[in-house]
C-alpha cells in the first residue's frame, strides 16, 4: 500500500490536470464558436438590410428606362 | 462521491456540447440567410438588365416582366429575412437555453437553413457551393 499511494496520487493529479485541460479548451471553443455566431448574425443582418436599401433605386432607375421607351413606342 | 462527479463532468461536457451546437446552427443559418440576399442579389442584377434590354423592343413587356420580378423578389427576399430574424432571436435566447430547448433550437435552425436552399431552388436559385 505504502509504494501504490504515490502512484495513485500521481494518477489523480494527471487526471485532474487532464480534465482541466480539456475545460479550458472546450471554453476557448466555446468562446470563438459564440464570437463567430454573433458576427455571421451581424453581417446578416447589415447585409439584408443594405439590399433592402439597394433594390427600390434599381426598380425605379429600370421603370425610368420602360417610361421612356414606352413614350417612344408610342 | 464518484458519481456526483462523473454527473458533474457529464453535465458540464453536455451541456457544453448543446450550447456549442446551438452556436453552430445560428453560424449556418444566418450564413444562409446572407448568403441567399447575395444569391438574391445577383439575379436581381442580371434581371434588372434583361428588363432593361427587352424594353428596348417591347417596352409593355418588359413592365409585366418588372412588376413580377419584384413580387417574386420579394416574396424570396422575406424568406432571407425570417431565416435571418430566427437566427438573431435564437442568438438572443441562446445564453439562457437549458439543453432541452437547445436540442429543439438546434432542429429549429438547421430545418430553417434547408428552408432557405428549398426556397432558392424553387425560384431557380442556389446558394454558393451547390447546395
Amino acid at each position: 500500500m505504502p509504494v501504490i499511494a504515490p502512484i495513485l496520487i500521481e494518477l489523480v493529479k494527471t487526471g485532474a490536470q487532464m480534465i482541466a485541460t480539456w475545460v479550458m479548451g472546450n471554453a476557448e471553443q466555446r468562446a470563438e464558436v459564440e464570437a463567430l455566431a454573433q458576427k455571421n448574425v451581424d453581417e446578416s443582418t447589415a447585409g439584408l438590410a443594405a439590399l433592402k436599401a439597394k433594390w427600390p433605386v434599381g426598380d425605379a432607375e429600370t421603370q425610368a428606362i420602360i417610361d421612356a421607351e414606352k413614350e417612344k413606342q408610342q | 462521491m464518484k458519481l456526483l462527479l462523473i454527473a458533474l463532468v457529464l453535465a458540464v461536457t453536455g451541456c457544453g456540447g448543446w450550447r456549442l451546437n446551438v452556436q453552430r446552427g445560428i453560424s449556418t443559418l444566418a450564413l444562409s440567410a446572407s448568403g441567399c440576399g447575395t444569391v438574391l442579389d445577383k439575379a436581381n442584377d442580371a434581371k434588372q438588365l434583361a428588363i432593361r434590354e427587352l424594353a428596348k423592343t417591347d417596352a409593355n413587356g418588359a413592365q409585366i416582366v418588372l412588376t413580377g420580378w419584384a413580387q417574386t423578389r420579394s416574396k424570396i427576399f422575406l424568406g432571407c429575412e425570417v431565416a435571418n430574424l430566427l437566427a438573431v432571436e435564437a442568438k438572443r435566447l441562446a445564453p439562457a437555453m437549458t439543453s432541452k430547448d437547445a436540442a429543439l433550437w438546434i432542429g429549429k435552425l438547421l430545418a430553417a437553413a434547408a428552408d432557405v436552399v428549398k426556397l432558392l431552388n424553387e425560384h431557380g436559385l442556389k446558394l454558393p457551393g451547390g447546395l
